[in-house]
């Protein structure tokens, strides 16, 4: 474990860098980032104190041993593109991170959504001697990358984007014929809400209104034994004091407001929030900005996992001591809904696992 | 001009006269809003009318009700009769066709003779009833009575004089001996059916129509086949049948709209002087869009006087600068939250 350790150790170095309160570079990225109207300030600072709180050694050897990586088992010698997502500040930075720790040489498209953060990392990175400028590449166009095959390439689409994605990294010269993909297809979450108590209705709305709803893991269906209409005057409460401190940075389009004279139309349960809109029922999940609301129990939960396949990402609870069927162990804590442990895994799978396969 | 309508019966004179569209249209309007909770609704949340109903600005700012509304509301504007006719045996329900587990589009239509009047101008107004017949390759109304399109079909079969219409038996080929009767009668055969019924039967025919036949697929591309494209629907149909590409026509309806357009040769769609299609930004349904400009398709449809005549339907469209429209096929939401989108266009 001689290299892994290595690689972990300076890992957390360059983390602790990076993080310092002292990276003007860092410091620079934000406020580009703000400026040029990508994300709110409050957003980013959330981004960048998750990951001051979550990642640590611990945390990296725990993701090491669970994924059982060892000095033989690694992914040394493979070149592995990520196409990194831009819908929320620094979301490429687990995959990052991934492949750095792997052992294999990375290569990043950076998103035009978020052009800034990530880069600062990864500098930091080409700052040590475990990687050089050859074992840590980034670009903002993949026509950048041209001709340099990989071995793996992770990127996230939906089941319509996938065929435009492969066309592009053909024409790129970036996949060979053994080639492996890692595509995840999760575009939200699920909560289960028995309780409204103000910690877990806290939890809930920051799980739903961080980012403006707009991450994999922000929650887009809540299943609750209790009705919309019984708890909405007092969850409003909650939201206006999260928006408050976190004003909701993109606007919806016009669209939003049409689907609440929809609602309103056919008596629809709802509660519109100018910027956002809770429904009951009605999932029909195509487009930003709304949460479904389903009364129900566990058992629900369940069921609605079977309709929605792999449109969702996880499952949270508020308490250790709920089981939704059929879900043992892969179900997380509302409370991490937007601040995971550095190791979870998107659409199931760990990535370091995947890349040492 | 005042005009006091108050029965169905007024209101089928009215919306079939030569009225101009635009009058019309407003006094729908009103009546819907006066009488149609669901629409009342969704046009007072979405804040129209600011001013008195309909007198504000032009037709285009009129609210058009998403479509599936009819699945999960009844969307009924009730006229002073409308009771009386209801128990009157003068009322149908029409249901969406669809996948198991899909909840229908229950449309309740309260005059039916509203919609058999429209069936037939709409008809009339392409192609000359009275010089044709009509080969219905649907199932057969008995077993379908909930289905505007077989209902259609039934309608357009009846007006037949010399009763040589009829709807032909699933899964059975063309007969040549049924082909040569139609065209020695002098009359038009015009062959109308749902696109994938309408291959199965060109697939088992080997019958040639005459040049001068038409064939009419309804869409339901997706249904039982492999999706193909129109153009190469009508391809094949064309080269099964022995006719002109240009002999086979499209309608587009549902059983929502109680009027039909049709593409009679081409892509293009026309519809009929009491229907007026536009194409809306998905983004802002309320924004119609230019010519060329592929949105969705919404419609006001007068016939739907007693429903809802102020649709948005799920379809994507284009519409050119002569009022002609396209149907591109069903509406695919792109902005599904999460992080779907990598390869940003450089």
């Amino acid at each position: 474990m001689k290299d892994i350790q290595n690689r972990i150790e300076t890992l957390l170095q360059v983390i602790e860098n990076w993080l310092s309160p002292d990276n003007k570079y860092l410091h620079q990225a934000i406020d580009q980032t703000v400026e040029e109207g990508y994300f709110s300030f409050p957003d980013v600072k959330h981004a960048v104190l998750a990951f001051k709180d979550t990642l640590n050694k611990t945390a990296l050897e725990e993701w090491v041993s669970r994924s059982g990586m060892s000095d033989e088992n690694n992914a040394s010698g493979q070149n592995v593109l990520c196409l990194h997502a831009g819908n929320l500040p620094l979301v490429g930075f687990q995959d990052a991170l991934a492949v750095l720790l792997s052992g294999a040489r990375y290569s990043g498209k950076i998103s035009r959504k978020d052009p800034y953060l990530l880069p600062t990392f990864l500098n930091e990175v080409k700052k040590t001697e475990v990687w050089s400028g050859v074992d840590v590449q980034w670009c903002h166009r993949l026509d950048d990358f041209e001709g340099m095959q990989n071995d793996a390439i992770l990127f996230a689409g939906s089941q319509q984007s996938v065929p435009g994605v492969m066309n592009a990294l053909k024409k790129n010269g970036l996949k060979k014929t053994d080639t492996r993909f890692l595509i995840r297809t999760a575009h939200f979450s699920m909560a289960y809400l028995d309780s409204i108590e103000k910690k877990h209705m806290q939890d809930l709305t920051e799980a739903i209104f961080r980012y403006g709803g707009k991450g994999c893991r922000s929650v887009a269906v809540v299943v609750s034994p209790f009705s919309l209409d019984e708890i909405k005057c007092e969850f409003t409460d909650y939201i206006e004091a999260f928006w408050l401190d976190n004003p909701q940075h993109e606007k919806p389009r016009p669209k939003l407001k049409q689907r609440f004279a929809y609602n309103k139309a056919i008596e629809r349960p709802q509660a519109w929030l100018d910027d956002f809109l809770l429904q009951e029922g009605g999932l029909e999940l195509d487009q930003d900005f709304i949460c479904y609301w389903v009364q129900g129990d566990e058992k629900t939960v369940s069921e609605l996992t079977d309709t929605l396949g792999d449109q969702f990402q996880s499952i949270y609870i508020t308490q250790p001591d709920i089981t939704i069927p059929g879900f043992d162990d892969n179900i997380e804590f509302l409370s991490d809904a937007q601040q995971p442990p550095v190791y979870w895994k998107p659409d199931g799978t760990d990535i370091i696992q995947w890349l040492c396969r | 001009m005042f005009q006091i309508i108050s029965t169905m019966q007024d209101w089928i004179e009215f919306i079939f006269s030569n009225q101009s569209f635009e009058n019309k249209t407003r006094k729908v309007f009103e009546y819907q809003f006066e009488r149609n909770p669901v629409y009342r609704r969704f046009c007072e949340a979405m804040n129209y009318p600011c001013d008195p109903p309909g007198q504000s600005d032009g037709l285009s700012s009129i609210p058009l009700l998403p479509v599936r509304a009819f699945k999960h509301a009844n969307v009924i504007t009730k006229s002073e009769d409308y009771s009386t006719l209801n128990t009157q045996n003068s009322s149908l329900l029409f249901k969406s066709s669809g996948t198991s587990g899909m909840v229908p589009a229950m449309h309740h239509v309260a005059d039916k003779e509203i919609y058999r009047q429209s069936v037939l101008k709409c008809f009339d107004h392409f192609y000359d009833l009275d010089d044709a017949v009509i080969l219905g390759y649907t199932p057969g109304y008995a077993d379908n009575p909930h289905s505007s399109l077989i209902w259609m079909i039934n309608e357009l079969i009846k007006q037949d004089d010399i009763k040589k219409s009829r709807f032909l038996k699933l899964n059975k080929p063309l007969s040549q001996g049924e082909v040569d009767d139609i065209a020695a009668s002098g009359k038009q055969l015009i062959l109308f059916g749902a696109a994938f019924g309408l291959l199965d039967l060109a697939e088992i025919s080997t019958v040639k129509l005459p040049s001068n036949s038409i064939v009419i697929e309804t869409g339901g591309m997706k249904s039982h086949r492999r999706e193909m494209s129109r153009s190469e629907m009508h391809r094949k149909m064309a080269n099964a049948f022995g006719i002109d590409i240009s002999r086979v026509h499209s309608e587009y309806g549902m059983c929502e709209l109680l009027s039909q357009a049709y593409a009679t040769g081409g892509k293009w769609f026309r519809s009929v002087p009491w229907m007026q299609v536009s194409i809306h930004d998905p983004d802002a349904p309320q924004t119609r869009l230019s010519a060329h400009q592929e949105g969705l398709i919404g419609v006001i449809d007068l016939a739907n006087v007693h429903s809802c005549s102020f649709l948005l339907t799920g379809d994507r469209g284009v519409m050119d600068q002569k009022g002609r429209f396209q149907v591109l096929g069903r509406w695919n939401p792109k902005d599904l939250r999460g992080c779907n989108f990598l390869i940003e266009q450089d």
